[in-house]
């Protein structure tokens, strides 16, 4: 989990412009003397095993029923919302350019590695329908989703969340996000459809009426909506 | 692996390891002193990382290569991603 606190990293005040600095014993500053993990922009981070992930969805889902589902994807949304502004500084900080002037992908590209080497999974970013207004985002290896297991549902709504709230606050529009396909539903990898609220209510209605996440497709590029 | 060497001795096919595959590759693109005594120099073609992969048969192609493809290419030719796509989150809100 990513909680912006005062912790420094010793490693880039020694190399402040070494951007290759994913790898776990760069990334990561174990401070063994106050218990402490802050990662390269200074979050502070925990570890957690597996049994923690089910213990929190299992003992929301006791205690909200169905709604824990959208319990998650408003914390992931204000998660993504606040990663926005945290990363809009440390961005401008390592890079010298505006988040606004940077190369889309570059600036993409860059948000995601830190969540990557945190455990939260790789990701691919599939613009090809972004002239029709909405993307597609794949996920590898997804935190949740690995630990469920085949459960024959999507369960990645804190990463839906974290989609929508993210790409909210960088293009400033309000966005929406839905796990169109989920390794959760015994497919290889999970895929995220971000879009305007709209289209994503659209998706929403024919994922639950059965339909598949190359039928959402297909229906979004041919310009079915509700 | 099926390695295609650069032409111009031959056009030959050779099956090395992968260990040998990627020894082969200039990394830094200066001289290699320091090279491994299993690893002959003369069958060290490739000055540059572009260079090497331009050799590389991407689509399959694995039975002959015609000459003009061998040409080396310069690191500084490789297409640059950041290049690729000029995208800026302006232009991906004006989508929305």
């Amino acid at each position: 989990m990513d909680t912006p606190s005062v912790h420094s990293h010793k490693l880039r005040q020694q190399y402040p412009q070494k951007h290759n600095h994913y790898k776990f014993s760069d990334f990561f500053q174990f401070n063994a003397s106050t218990g402490t993990i802050a990662d390269w922009n200074g979050s502070r981070n925990i570890l957690t095993s597996e049994d923690f992930i089910i213990g929190l969805l299992e003992g929301l889902e006791e205690e909200v029923g169905a709604a824990s589902a959208a319990v998650m994807y408003s914390i992931g949304l204000e998660w993504g919302k606040q990663d926005s502004l945290f990363f809009d500084q440390w961005f401008e900080r390592e890079y010298n350019i505006s988040p606004q002037q940077a190369n889309l992908m570059f600036l993409l590209e860059t948000w995601w590695w830190p969540f990557t080497a945190q455990g939260w999974g790789r990701w691919e970013i599939d613009m090809a329908d972004r002239t029709q207004g909405f993307m597609f985002i794949n996920l590898f290896d997804s935190a949740v989703a690995r630990t469920l297991g085949d459960v024959g549902k999507p369960v990645c709504y804190l990463y839906a969340g974290l989609f929508a709230g993210f790409f909210t606050e960088m293009v400033r529009k309000q966005l929406s996000c839905i796990e169109i396909q989920c390794y959760s539903m015994g497919e290889t990898y999970c895929k995220f459809l971000l879009g305007a609220k709209e289209r994503i209510d659209a998706a929403a209605f024919w994922l639950n009426e059965g339909a598949t996440a190359s039928d959402i497709e297909n229906r979004l590029r041919s310009g079915d909506s509700l | 692996m099926v390695m295609l060497q650069p032409p111009s001795d031959s056009q030959r096919l050779e099956i090395i390891s992968v260990g040998d595959f990627f020894r082969q590759i200039n990394w830094s693109g200066g001289t290699l002193p320091h090279l491994n005594d299993d690893v002959a120099i003369e069958d060290t073609p490739y000055e540059t990382v572009g260079q090497f992969f331009s050799t590389f048969p991407w689509r399959g192609a694995v039975a002959s290569i015609p000459s003009e493809d061998w040409e080396a290419v310069s690191d500084n030719e490789v297409d640059d991603p950041m290049d690729r796509d000029t995208l800026t989150l302006e232009d991906l809100s004006a989508l929305f």
